[in-house]
């Protein structure tokens, strides 16, 4: 943590974090401060969520009906020895509070157990497709946000012009497109006929297409939201301002306009998250590339618990960390809730 | 003439009227009129049995005899999608009727009631949407298994916090009224104030959440079917199609092009005619 810096009543207290000498009256500053105390709130707040979730995941193998041992034994034929043994390694013997704490401390540590498939640790299995979802995801985000906060500028900037209902409708075609679709239109397009873009394969090019399709799940939010958003902030006293002291409209648009504008923008991309995991499950699976998405799809199909446990706590966990990132560079972007 | 206006009557004809007179939602409107026409009458407008093989020729491209061609089974691909309609559209309603209800209620009571109830209950609505949402669905389906009524409760299940939490708001606005005041003075149990003067005021927000949710389920109820997690074949579900027709794209592109179309032209105007009502429902949006 580099340091954070209070404003209140106009004077900046500084906090470094590993400063010795007013260490301590630095922390007693802070505690008191309302920006810590929303952090703090902010942070506690994270923890029922995640516990719910890994609640969930654990309970997961125990609503499904049957016996999870013959799940593992996936109808291959086991004497009572082997199911009993079966059965104490994974636990299933022990009392249900029990479990329900070896699981929680497991997961704590990491530990998800080894996939009834594979018989490769979870964590291991999971730590595979990784990197190919992260590389998506990473692509979707980019072309998402460029694309998204480009055509809402082009909008909100101009509202009630044509240039705003072509764009409009453009963002509610990319809502209504069923994002599969999208993506098998474009191999069929730009990979088969015009052969622009691979359509198989590692490395940049052959992210572009999956990119786009990832991306194309929230083109048409942030669109609209930025529209929105700016088309309320135009009537705000000090866009006004700005423009009385005559700054050049380019500048209040990016100085004053757009910096506001940007906020609930921010916000929607922490939501955003699932989308893109809910993206990249299904562009995995018409783009056919490696990732978790299709890890989950196929452990799904699969009834392989363990992975499932673990891809369900990974995301939400992903998705918990993401907003709660948002939420601070809200704090960042919006000074007023630091006092809210 | 202003008093008549208030009238319930009347502003269904204004409705009415509007909806004419607003091309992109008239269009809309009557894309969907056509949709329902084609799901209620399939057995009269599909020539072939959308489940008998060799109906034709395996893969032949559209034209003639078969206007969207035929799968690989030699399957006419126009009566599946026209069936398919009767699977994809009573799902996607089914399940948005789910929503709207369980979270309508639970919506209505929490903020009628208050107090600890609500505190628990918004607390469990904040850790649903703590899940990125298809996860919700998929995690549903993995407990559930896979098959038509699942899918249905994947996709309705996913969608109530969302209403919850806006149903919530809006009843928490209408509490306070006067006329809530009165018609429990006058001795009105909870439930019949709930239902009659509270749920009345704010059926305007469920309604646009509803309509807007429809294009969304049936987008969802598609995406499971296209993971191969939804409608199993040899059902025409329009995803459980395009998931077949991925793997002839090279040779036989009709078979994803015209069931995403069907799909795509159903959600975006479901989506037209949803921006249209909250436009009338909701003045304050009005020109967002």
């Amino acid at each position: 943590m580099a340091s954070l810096v209070l404003r209140r009543a106009g004077r900046p207290i500084r906090a470094e974090a590993g400063e010795e000498k007013e260490g301590g009256a630095a922390a007693l500053l802070l505690l008191e401060t309302p920006l810590t105390q929303y952090v703090v709130r902010r942070l506690l707040w994270t923890l029922p969520v995640l516990l719910a979730a890994t609640t969930l995941a654990f309970l997961v193998l125990h609503l499904i009906p049957g016996d999870p041992v013959n799940l593992m034994l996936a109808g291959r034929p086991a004497s009572e020895e082997i199911r009993e043994n079966l059965r104490r390694n994974l636990g299933l013997d022990k009392p249900f509070a029990e479990q329900y704490l070896h699981y929680l401390g497991n997961a704590f540590r990491g530990d998800f157990g080894k996939s009834f498939r594979s018989g490769l640790p979870v964590v291991e299995a999971i730590g595979q497709q990784l990197p190919a979802t992260m590389q998506l995801a990473a692509g979707g985000l980019l072309i998402g946000v460029t694309l998204g906060l480009g055509l809402g500028l082009l909008a909100g900037l101009r509202p009630g012009t044509p240039t705003d209902g072509l764009v409009m409708f453009i963002a509610l075609l990319g809502i209504s497109m069923p994002g599969y679709w999208t993506g098998m239109l474009l191999i069929y397009f730009f990979g088969v006929r015009l052969e622009w873009a691979p359509i198989v394969g590692s490395g940049l090019p052959a992210l572009i297409l999956p990119s786009i399709v990832v991306g194309s799940f929230a083109i048409g939010d942030i669109a609209r939201l930025v529209r929105s958003s700016l088309l309320d902030i135009r009537g705000e006293d000090y866009i006004r301002t700005a423009r009385a002291k005559g700054l050049p409209p380019r500048r209040v648009v990016l100085r004053h306009a757009l910096r506001n504008a940007l906020i609930p923008v921010v916000t929607l991309m922490g939501l955003q998250l699932g989308l893109f995991v809910g993206g990249g499950v299904i562009t995995e699976t018409v783009f056919a590339r490696p990732g978790v998405g299709v890890l989950l799809v196929q452990s799904i199909l699969d009834k392989d618990y363990p992975v499932i446990q673990a891809i369900i706590l990974m995301t939400t966990t992903a998705y918990i960390v993401a907003n709660f990132l948002v939420d601070m560079l809200y704090v960042v972007l919006d000074p007023r809730v630091r006092y809210a | 003439m202003a008093q008549k206006r208030a009238r319930p009557r009347s502003r269904t004809s204004a409705f009415a009227r509007r909806l004419l007179r607003t091309p992109i939602a008239g269009a809309s409107a009557t894309v969907l009129v056509l949709l329902l026409a084609a799901a209620a009458f399939a057995p009269l407008l599909a020539r072939y049995d959308p489940a008998a093989t060799a109906a034709g020729p395996a893969l032949t491209a559209p034209g003639g005899a078969y206007p969207f061609g035929t799968d690989r089974y030699g399957r006419d691909v126009f009566s599946r999608i026209v069936h398919g309609a009767r699977v994809s559209l009573p799902i996607g309603l089914a399940a948005v009727v789910l929503s709207t209800v369980a979270g309508s209620l639970l919506g209505l009571a929490m903020g009628f009631f208050g107090g600890r109830f609500d505190a628990v209950g918004s607390r469990a609505i904040d850790i649903m949407l703590g899940f990125p949402p298809i996860m919700l669905a998929l995690l549903i389906i993995a407990v559930l298994g896979i098959g038509i009524t699942n899918v249905i409760l994947a996709v309705g299940i996913s969608g109530t916090p969302r209403f919850a939490r806006i149903v919530r708001g809006a009843t928490i606005g209408v509490r306070e009224n006067v006329y809530v005041e009165a018609a429990r003075a006058l001795g009105g149990s909870s439930p019949r104030v709930l239902l009659r003067h509270v749920l009345p005021n704010v059926h305007g927000p469920i309604i646009v959440l509803a309509t807007l949710f429809v294009g969304r389920a049936i987008l969802e109820t598609s995406s499971l079917g296209f993971l191969g997690l939804g409608v199993q074949p040899p059902i025409p579900e329009w995803g459980t199609m395009l998931s077949e027709g991925r793997e002839f794209m090279r040779h036989a592109p009709w078979l994803m092009i015209f069931p995403g179309a069907v799909l795509f032209l159903t959600v975006v105007s479901i989506n037209l005619l949803g921006d249209f009502l909250r436009e009338i429902l909701d003045p304050r949006l009005r020109g967002r």
